[in-house]
């Protein structure tokens, strides 16, 4: 058994780190949400000549693991690009979107891609049309859609795109809780860094091991993602890893806003930021609730894999 | 590269270890410290089964009378017992922890001395940390050991000493320092119980017979071959025995069994559950597999780069909270049935209402929920 990562893989998330730092970091992502129409050809000539959009996440698993590491570096930096949803099509210019019982809005479908769609279970749909963007504050890279359902399935895919998304929250928040660990340093009140207050240092620890219990199951999940055997636990291991997801995002963001009291919510702060844009992956295709009855009806068509035996069918 | 896949040999064990269970005790067994003096006898005896066939310090080296196993094939007999009721009842305190404490900082002959009877089941020990006026605050305790020939007198209290009434040894802490010495100033002992000095009381209590005591020390002795490291050197000591209980226990384990197992118990009544309770249960089985994997995590960490004291105390928070969360999303599920049935034949009701009792108490036993916060955070900052 082993729970790290492949070298490659860290080192080509390290890389990518550093061309997302180049290009502003979370800097960019302010650009990026003045000008939308300007991201995608940035961040396709960043990340290119790093091989980023040459990984075939299904062919190898050491590429399953550098996609990942692709998708936390994005997470990282607030990357407004839709990496995951890239690697889950198997074209080099097609990109499936997660398409919710709701609202018909997706995720970066202003990027000049060809779209389909995903549902949490599995069902494709046709994308006809991504119209213009929501534009709020919560919603930066979020575009009206016209969605169709079509006959065929692809749990495979769903699961992956799922995944990785997960992995690019799983990014996000990492660098939520190292701001927010910085900030306790250097906020003082009392006269004494906020970090000293043992209630503080405890909400701190909750957020901490809400990202530590989240990146162990998205481990897990992504070399279940790569099983051939295991096809029924792809998208109930993805969709379980959702519901993890965001529940961490929840701990970790009420936590990190409250320390960081009113600051926090200010444009200056890269926090205001990271915050906003993660409801776009936390809301659709569905939120916490929705992800949980989807898990349930995944676990009673399918079960949920344990040591001991395979329950809930 | 990830790799979550069981080996063949861990596989088999498993095996092995349910087959052994299921042979050896009635399905009723809910772990040994029962009403029933019975459920002890029969722990002790599969212990001395599983030291004979080596399983029971599984990952011991051979020369202390272990297996050899790796950490995995530990962790496999850690979930195992786990999952069904630790059928090796006090015994997993010498084998997670006194063991391997003595293995570090015992002399030789203390290893000879202690080690075989451990791993072959044939002792119990009882840990002498806490005391009326030091619980989370250790470093407070009064317990007292003064120089006499040949080794120590003993004079004080310890309390909430699990299992103390049938231990045949103490892991002891006592003071051998100046009163408002912190740091220096206690020492560890291999204690003896039966002796005139040793006095035990049980404290009935919510969690079972046999979980909590008092000791009353008047006078016993403790000869200086049981002085466990250095005089005053007790804290490097008692470090090790900490980072070794937060992992120690795989109390995920039971909670997956008892989460797969309740659809089955109520068969049709299991589709009219509120299904916002089947979502809980669905999500329960979410956070076992993540506890799980922060466990294994932790696990392969203390192979190979040593584990970080934050890791350690993250996975002592999540699991100690998961154990009580599946505990009420189990309860919910039985409604009536979680408080109890003396029938025997109510199985999984009274395996959830054993789980009920017991996990209230996780996040107070070895080490309360928030020192092992406060061990995050310092952890934390040792990191940063």
């Amino acid at each position: 058994m082993k729970t790290t990562i492949s070298t490659e893989a860290s080192q080509l998330g390290r890389h990518v780190g550093s061309a997302i730092t180049q290009l502003g970091g979370i800097d960019f992502l302010r650009r990026a949400v003045a000008s939308p129409a300007s991201r995608s050809a940035t961040v396709e000539s960043a990340l290119q000549p790093l091989g980023v959009f040459d990984l075939r996440p299904l062919a190898d698993q050491v590429e399953l693991e550098a996609a990942a590491e692709v998708c936390r570096a994005a997470g990282w930096h607030g990357l407004p690009y839709p990496l995951a949803e890239r690697y889950a099509h198997p074209d080099d210019d097609g990109a499936f979107m997660l398409v919710g019982p709701g609202r018909a809005v997706g995720l970066h479908g202003d990027v000049p891609l060809a779209w389909a769609g995903l549902d949490l279970r599995g069902r494709t749909f046709e994308i006809a049309r991504t119209g213009a963007a929501v534009g709020t504050p919560l919603a930066p890279f979020v575009t009206e859609v016209d969605a169709r359902a079509t006959s065929d399935q692809d749990p495979h895919a769903a699961a992956l795109i799922v995944t990785l998304q997960m992995w690019w929250l799983l990014g996000l928040l990492e660098r939520v809780n190292h701001m927010t660990y910085a900030y306790m340093g250097d906020r003082v009140q009392f006269g004494h860094p906020i970090r000293e207050y043992q209630g503080l240092q405890f909400m701190f620890g909750d957020a901490a091991v809400a990202v530590r219990t989240f990146k162990e199951i998205a481990k897990y999940t992504l070399w279940s993602q790569f099983q051939r055997r295991r096809e029924n636990d792809w998208l109930v291991d993805a969709v379980s890893l959702r519901v993890a997801g965001l529940e961490s995002s929840h701990t970790v963001l009420r936590i990190a806003h409250q320390l960081h009291g009113a600051i926090g919510f200010c444009d200056e702060h890269d926090l205001s930021w990271l915050s906003r844009l993660s409801h776009g992956i936390r809301r659709l295709p569905m939120g916490q609730s929705q992800t949980e009855a989807a898990l349930l009806a995944l676990v009673t068509e399918h079960g949920f894999t344990t040591v001991v035996a395979r329950s809930g069918q | 590269m990830l790799d979550y896949a069981e080996s063949q040999a861990v596989t088999s064990l498993r095996a092995t270890l349910r087959q052994a269970v299921k042979d050896h005790f009635p399905a009723s067994f809910l772990g040994a410290f029962t009403d029933d003096p019975a459920d002890l006898e029969l722990t002790e005896a599969f212990c001395r089964k599983l030291g004979e066939q080596r399983l029971l310090a599984l990952a011991w080296p051979k020369e202390f009378g272990g297996g050899g196993a790796s950490s995995w094939e530990q962790t496999a007999l850690r979930e195992e017992m786990w999952a069904a009721h630790e059928p090796r009842g006090a015994q997993y305190m010498g084998l997670n922890w006194v063991g391997p404490v003595i293995m570090r900082h015992g002399t030789d002959e203390q290893r000879r001395r202690h080690l075989p009877d451990i791993s072959q089941g044939n002792v119990l020990w009882c840990q002498g940390f806490s005391e009326p006026e030091a619980g989370s605050d250790l470093p407070a305790i009064r317990t007292r050991a003064t120089r006499d020939a040949g080794g120590w007198r003993i004079n004080g209290q310890k309390i909430w000493t699990s299992y103390a009434m049938m231990a045949e040894r103490c892991f002891l802490l006592a003071r051998t320092g100046s009163a408002d010495d912190r740091q220096n100033a206690v020492t560890v002992f291999l204690m003896e119980m039966d002796q005139p000095g040793v006095q035990v009381r049980p404290i009935d209590s919510l969690v079972g017979p046999h979980h909590l005591n008092e000791v009353f020390l008047d006078d016993a002795f403790v000869p200086d071959a049981d002085v466990l490291g250095e005089v005053g050197g007790g804290w490097s000591v008692v470090r090790d025995v900490l980072e070794h209980e937060r992992i120690g226990i795989a109390r995920y384990a039971r909670c997956e069994r008892l989460l797969a197992e309740a659809p089955s118990v109520l068969g049709s009544a299991w589709r009219e559950l509120p299904e916002s309770l089947r979502q809980r249960w669905a999500t329960a089985h979410v956070h076992v597999r993540q506890v799980k994997m922060l466990a294994y995590r932790v696990v392969e960490a203390q192979d190979l780069e040593g584990v970080a004291q934050s890791d350690a105390a993250a996975y002592r928070i999540a699991v100690t909270l998961l154990d009580q969360e599946v505990a009420e999303v189990l309860a919910d599920i039985l409604e009536g049935w979680s408080i109890g049935s003396e029938d025997r034949s109510h199985l999984f009701a009274r395996a959830v209402e054993d789980h009920l009792r017991y996990a209230q108490a996780a996040t107070v036993a070895s080490g309360t929920l928030e020192m092992q916060r406060r061990a995050l955070w310092k952890g934390l900052d040792q990191n940063s």
